[in-house]
């Protein structure tokens, strides 16, 4: 089953280096969606299914933080994967994000780590697009 | 400080833009026109800007290979682009220059005319990208 995909980043740049680093990944993709702030990622998750969410911090209009809280407050979307993709360093706020139960990776990112950290959020099995029972309803 | 800011240039030019830079001295620098400029402000324990200037004959080189030949080159996503790279090193610099608790905010990239852009950084990058030059300078307040 194709995992259908939100990508989050004020930078079309950036959303387009991700989209096309999941599609090398092995993993099988399915519709990728793209945002450029929280609150259009907020409007696109009520109207798509999404099964993973790539996230940066720091966006005009709604942040990533406040789009990641929004996302856990809501009973509907709180299970859903994401993935934290961004330039922050400081360990106190990288502890402090990881606390919402997401994965962090760090701008820049080599594709490997990318890839990882889908493989580890989704439960995706290495060289498969076989879904780990329990990580998603679908 | 300098230190700092070659490391995350060369890492963020190796891992997005596909490109290995060299440091480049500063008596072979070349005053140039052909250039632009973004500039990231920031604040945190100690606050200023990241000015990142790149040749442009370099830029198309450095989307096509972060983005994909496929793409459609126009000024808006150069920018984008040169913008993100600038964020990119900023991200990984001041942390590296302040210490890793620290918490920077950092604004969106902002076009610079050369005009603007004025003397005495506090520290500068000078690097050799392939034939073509880019630097980064720190202005702290």
């Amino acid at each position: 089953m194709s995992l259908n995909v939100l990508i989050v980043d004020d930078s079309a740049a950036m959303r387009s280096i991700i989209q096309k680093t999941l599609q090398i990944s092995g993993l099988e993709i399915g519709n990728v969606y793209q945002a450029k702030n929280g609150e259009e990622a907020l409007e696109m998750l009520e109207e798509n299914w999404v099964d993973l969410a790539l996230v940066d911090i720091n966006m005009p209009v709604m942040d990533g933080e406040t789009l990641i809280n929004r996302i856990r407050e809501n009973p509907d979307l709180s299970e859903l994967p994401i993935v934290v993709v961004s330039t922050e360093s400081s360990e106190a706020r990288i502890i402090q994000l990881r606390a919402k139960d997401v994965e962090f990776i760090h701008k820049p990112f080599a594709p490997e780590i990318l890839r990882e950290a889908v493989f580890q959020i989704t439960g995706v099995e290495h060289g498969t697009s076989t879904l780990s029972s329990g990580n998603f309803d679908f | 400080m300098e230190q700092a800011l070659y490391q995350a240039a060369i890492l963020t030019f190796e891992e997005l833009g596909f490109m290995f830079p060299v440091e480049r001295l500063p008596e072979n620098d070349i005053e140039t026109d052909d250039s632009v400029r973004v500039s990231v402000k920031f604040n945190g324990k100690f606050s200023g800007q990241m000015v990142l200037q790149i040749d442009n004959a370099i830029l198309p080189i450095l989307a096509s290979n972060m983005l994909g030949d496929d793409e459609h080159l126009g000024d808006e996503i150069l920018f984008d682009v040169i913008g993100e790279l600038a964020n990119v090193i900023c991200g990984n610099a001041l942390p590296a220059i302040a210490g890793k608790q620290e918490i920077f905010h950092l604004e969106a990239p902002q076009l610079l005319e050369k005009s603007n852009l004025t003397k005495n950084p506090a520290a500068i990058a000078r690097l050799d990208v392939e034939e073509s030059k880019a630097d980064v300078l720190l202005y702290i307040n």
